[in-house]
């Protein structure tokens, strides 16, 4: 009896689990199907390298290019783990090295309420607080990409600090007691020893970090200007997410324009897709 | 050397303050900001105004919340727990860590995908429209990974003598699991839903398109629309100057929320070690 049970049971939670993993092949097979029909009106270079995005006709031609959009995803996206990455590693090791365990949990927990305020509440805030400030330096309505980056790196940080301070806890059980028995500095310890041990997982979680920082939406899309042409630091940009989230709204089912949408995601989602195998090969490695 | 360990000291204690400056200071802010606002009416009355949102409250977009996260938690919760036992309790080696990129893939899905996956399949192809459980989809997508994560950190976290103990009085792994695993670390579990349900409550993306609104009634069904508090928070921005303070008003109660949940999760784990 008990056998059938124990059988009932793990195909039960079999069946649940191959759902769950599937989820991404169902993912890819339903962007790819809907975006595949926009090949039909422009060529796959004229779409990814492509700098005029024209989807709906005034008598014009239709024009899909969705160059700028990278660029603009990318740049916002560096700006956020350049930025990131020294608060990151500053607060890693003021977690790791220089509080108690109780207070770690305190910390932790905040950066666990920072990764759930929502989006929309940080666009919020940096379209009241930052954007006057960079109005008043002279970018034009104050919205500009590194306004979008300054945002955006409020809200990667939980993500990076994360996976560093695992990194450095690691290490810190491997040399701390060590060097603090020979008398030797901690803060030494740590620029002498950690951080260059560290370096590649703090490369490789920058990377991940970055794949985090091209997905968001919507708090990027309130503060980032939303023009379509190249994206300079101080000027305004546009980035595949926001692109979505504006245009999905107002275009038509299977025309051109909602196809090209979706492309436009099967971009974004390849992009971040790649670049995290990439890292998890590399990281791997490593092991 | 010296002189970088002295800077690496001086960053750390910065940037730790500034950042636990700054989640203080968008608490603080936005409280401030929304004191004339807020008041009981404010959060029971429905928007009303020539322009929406300009008078009455926002009751049915904090009950469309709730109800777009509850559909959510509870669609995400079963594959997420079950693949989380299977993971830990069943899967080989290498199964696991392919299981494990999955997931971590899943996590870096960007929301607004969901969005666009959930819009084709659910309020296209399936005819759902634009409702409560076509969002909902999108979200449990969202914070599948993150429960899956969470639950697998749970079950790491449960003695494994009493595990070993019980393989080798030959116990069923099926009555090991319901029985001592679940038991074991139901508060992880629960807390792991809450900071969830928070999480889901806050995500604009993948709803923007497949089921939020700009004005509704208080949903009666998760076929239809509804409004939800980051939509109408956004709306109320892109509406100008004229309707800030209750947009400061519609965030704190967000924050608020946000809070609440957090504290509750924090609560329940906190006293365990």
């Amino acid at each position: 009896m008990t056998d059938i049970k124990e059988k009932i049971f793990k195909n039960t939670i079999q069946v649940l689990m191959v759902l769950t993993l599937s989820i991404l092949v169902f993912l890819f097979y339903f962007l790819i199907r809907e975006a595949m029909p926009l090949f039909d009106y422009c060529k796959i270079s004229d779409f990814l390298f492509g700098t005029e995005w024209m989807p709906v006709s005034f008598g014009n031609e239709l024009k899909f290019g969705i160059w700028y959009f990278i660029l603009g995803t990318v740049y916002v996206s560096f700006i956020a783990i350049i930025f990131g990455l020294v608060f990151s590693i500053g607060i890693a090791l003021f977690i790791t090295f220089s509080l108690n365990e109780r207070l770690q949990k305190y910390i932790f927990a905040i950066l666990d309420l920072i990764s759930a305020i929502p989006s929309v509440v940080f666009g919020f805030f940096g379209l009241q607080v930052f954007s006057p400030i960079f109005f008043k330096i002279g970018v034009k309505t104050g919205n500009c990409v590194l306004l979008a980056g300054i945002v955006l790196t409020i809200m990667i940080l939980p993500f990076m600090i994360n996976s560093l301070c695992m990194t450095f806890f690691k290490l810190k059980k491997k040399y701390l007691i060590a060097a603090s028995n020979l008398g030797i500095d901690k803060w030494y310890i740590i620029a002498s020893i950690i951080i260059p041990e560290s370096i590649k997982s703090i490369v490789l979680s920058t990377i991940l970090a970055n794949c985090r920082a091209m997905g968001e939406t919507m708090a990027v899309m309130m503060v980032v200007g939303n023009a379509k042409v190249f994206p300079h630091l101080l000027g305004k940009g546009e980035t595949i997410a926001s692109l979505i989230a504006l245009e999905m709204g107002t275009a038509i089912k299977n025309s051109p324009h909602y196809h090209a949408l979706y492309a436009a995601g099967v971009v974004l989602l390849i992009l971040t897709f790649v670049i995290n195998q990439v890292v998890r090969i590399i990281g791997r490695d490593s092991e | 050397m010296k002189t970088f360990s002295k800077i690496l000291q001086i960053v750390s204690y910065i940037s730790t303050i500034l950042v636990v400056g700054v989640v203080l200071f968008i608490y603080i802010y936005f409280a401030y900001r929304s004191r004339n606002i807020l008041n009981i009416n404010f959060l029971l009355e429905s928007p009303k105004g020539l322009v929406l949102g300009e008078e009455g409250g926002i009751f049915p977009a904090i009950i469309g919340s709730v109800y777009f996260s509850t559909t959510a938690v509870l669609i995400a919760f079963f594959p997420a727990i079950c693949s989380a036992i299977y993971i830990k309790f069943y899967a080989k080696k290498r199964f696991r860590r392919f299981a494990h990129t999955l997931i971590e893939s899943m996590a870096s899905v960007p929301s607004i995908v969901l969005g666009l996956f959930s819009y084709t399949v659910f309020v296209y192809r399936l005819g759902f429209g634009r409702s409560i459980f076509s969002a909902g989809v999108a979200l449990a997508i969202m914070i599948l990974p993150f429960l899956e994560r969470r639950f697998e950190k749970a079950f790491d976290e449960v003695d494994i003598n009493l595990i070993n103990a019980s393989n080798n009085l030959g116990i069923h792994k099926y009555f090991m699991i319901l029985r001592l695993v679940n038991k074991e670390s139901f508060k992880e579990i629960v807390s792991a839903v809450l900071l969830c349900y928070g999480f889901a409550m806050g995500a604009l993306a993948p709803m923007i398109f497949t089921g939020a609104v700009a004005y509704s009634d208080v949903p009666n069904s998760i076929f239809n629309p509804s409004m939800a508090l980051p939509m109408h928070l956004y709306l109320l921005i892109a509406q100008g100057e004229t309707q800030l303070d209750r947009a400061y008003a519609t965030a704190f109660v967000e924050l608020m929320l946000v809070l609440i949940f957090n504290i509750f999760a924090y609560m329940l784990t906190y006293k365990k070690k």
